[in-house]
């Protein structure tokens, strides 16, 4: 080796010492006479946390029964919609929900006050989940097709309307439509032949509506979702003589947030619609972790199969995202129905549900 | 001090070695604090006291320091690893951006260059207690070495002078 390298080595190795290593935390051995790495403090802290949080959960519970959901969660994941989201929460003040219906808020008119008692009886509830990019000036509230009405036909209906910078809707798409015609209760047939002659009655009348709407005018055009719910709800006075008809709109707005149009198709045996079974046990899905850093937000359809004992069997995707397709196939598939019955035999299902994970 | 350690040996050695151990540490993990945690559970596993030290308790605590760093690194293969949080030298006043850049050239070194020039210039040992440490021969130990430090003297070329 040479002498001269060996002496510029070392003057280098004393010039690195110059620069002194950090000195590591200070030994201290607690009563178990060990040291305790940092990371070890951290997870005896995560358990604590994870042990106090639930149980403060089920403190809260016990002073607020009816609070059962925090605002974190209130509007992460919404399954199954409207009324699902509507339902939400509605004793806080501090929810988005209700942040949103303060600008906007829930309007219930009933007009069963002009109907002569025993006649149908029409309601019209519109609600704003979100508050929406622009502010709507009209609303027109969709006629009840009236046949469909006299026959107890119920349906939903979800339309995306197109509005240009003037706030005129240019135009309605109907994103998706959905009809009970209550096939095991009496007069079905007739039910069965008004929808085989007028199949878009209540995708017409939603339009018909919708097509009125004004929004105030910005410098861009947009898109917004509008939610149809015609139901049957029979009146104290109907009760006795005719069933009474409700259309419901819930405008979701926004192109970006397509926010919370979630409908289910009713579930199909051989291709007939039979009445939708009623949901047991439900799993929110978990929002996974990659898409929530992501801001992956949307709508995820699935065709799921219900068994005889109303288990979900299969679930196959019909409109995919794919950071978040996964985890709502996980959690359909914990999914429990009622089973359905047909003439009293529990029948395999299928059944259309679509699954909003929208971020806060 | 060979054989079963008692807690005030454990501590002097943490006291005497520490320092120096955690810079090996951190020479071969992307963060301090996992370099820590190496460390501790090191000593943590020396105060349980059920390891039996042959030889010299300094050698063995390299040893160990090496052999959890791998298996940290191993078993945290799949983590995405952020910005590496690489302060752990001390530079003399008006020299933070030498010691920055040192830092920074020590990072770029081969592993095995870098093990080398850590337990020779800042644990101070001999080529064949460092080789031992390593379970390396000396010559090999000591050709790492010469690499490791002919590239740091290239990468620090224009600071040193200042």
């Amino acid at each position: 080796m040479d002498p001269q390298q060996d002496k510029q080595d070392l003057e280098f190795e004393a010039f690195l010492r110059q620069f002194r290593p950090r000195t590591p935390p200070a030994f201290r051995a607690g009563r178990l006479g060990r040291l305790v790495a940092p990371r070890t403090l951290a997870l005896a802290a995560a358990i604590v946390l994870a042990c106090v949080i639930p149980m403060r959960f089920v403190w809260n519970q016990r002073a607020n029964p009816g609070q059962n959901r925090n605002a974190n969660t209130e509007r992460a994941i919404a399954v199954d919609g409207v009324a699902r989201v509507r339902q939400e929460n509605p004793e806080r003040p501090d929810s988005a929900l209700n942040r949103a219906l303060k600008i906007i808020p829930s309007v219930e008119t009933t007009l069963s006050a002009f109907a002569p008692p025993g006649t149908l009886q029409n309601r019209v509830d519109v609600a704003l989940p979100a508050a929406p990019r622009r502010k709507v000036l009209k609303r027109v509230k969709p006629d009840y097709p009236p046949e469909a009405e006299r026959l107890g036909v119920e349906a939903d209906v979800v339309l995306r309307l197109s509005v240009n910078r003037a706030g005129v809707v240019t135009a309605t798409e109907r994103t998706s439509g959905v009809v009970n015609l209550r096939p095991d209760e009496e007069n079905a047939s007739e039910r069965a032949d008004f929808y085989a002659a007028n199949p878009y009655a209540f995708a017409i009348a939603a339009e018909a509506a919708a097509q009125q709407w004004k929004f105030e005018a910005a410098e861009s055009g947009m898109t917004c979702f509008v939610s149809f719910t015609f139901r049957l709800t029979p009146g104290a006075e109907a009760n006795k003589t005719a069933p009474s008809g409700s259309a419901t709109l819930t405008p979701v707005p926004g192109s970006s947030r397509p926010g919370l149009p979630v409908l289910s198709r009713p579930p199909q045996v051989d291709g007939q619609t039979v009445k939708s079974p009623k949901r047991l046990v439900n799993v929110n899905p978990v929002y996974p972790e990659d898409a929530r850093a992501a801001r992956v937000e949307g709508l995820v359809v699935l065709e799921i199969s219900i068994g005889e004992n109303g288990s979900v069997t299969d679930a196959r995707v019909i409109r995919s995202i794919p950071m978040l397709d996964q985890a709502a196939i996980d959690a359909v598939l914990q999914w429990i129905y009622e089973p359905t019955l047909l003439n009293g035999v529990p029948i395999e299902v299928e059944l259309t549900v679509t699954i909003n994970f929208t971020l806060q | 001090m060979t054989g079963l350690l008692d807690h005030q040996q454990v501590k002097t050695l943490y006291e005497q070695h520490g320092r120096v151990l955690l810079a090996y540490a951190v020479s071969l993990l992307p963060d301090r604090a996992a370099s820590e945690d190496v460390l501790h559970q090191v000593f943590v596993k020396l105060l349980q006291g059920n390891v039996f030290i042959n030889g010299s308790p300094v050698r063995y605590l390299y040893r160990a320091i090496r052999n959890a760093a791998f298996n940290y690194r191993r078993s945290h293969s799949r983590e995405v690893e952020l910005e590496a949080d690489c302060r752990w030298l001390e530079s003399p006043p008006g020299m933070e951006a030498v010691g920055l850049a040192l830092e920074s050239a020590l990072r770029e070194l081969p592993d095995e260059q870098r093990e080398v020039i850590v337990l020779r210039v800042w644990g101070q040992m001999t080529f064949e207690e460092a080789a031992t440490a390593l379970e390396i021969s000396p010559n090999t130990a000591a050709s790492r070495y010469r690499y490791g430090l002919a590239k740091l003297k290239e990468r620090l070329q224009p600071l040193p002078k200042e």
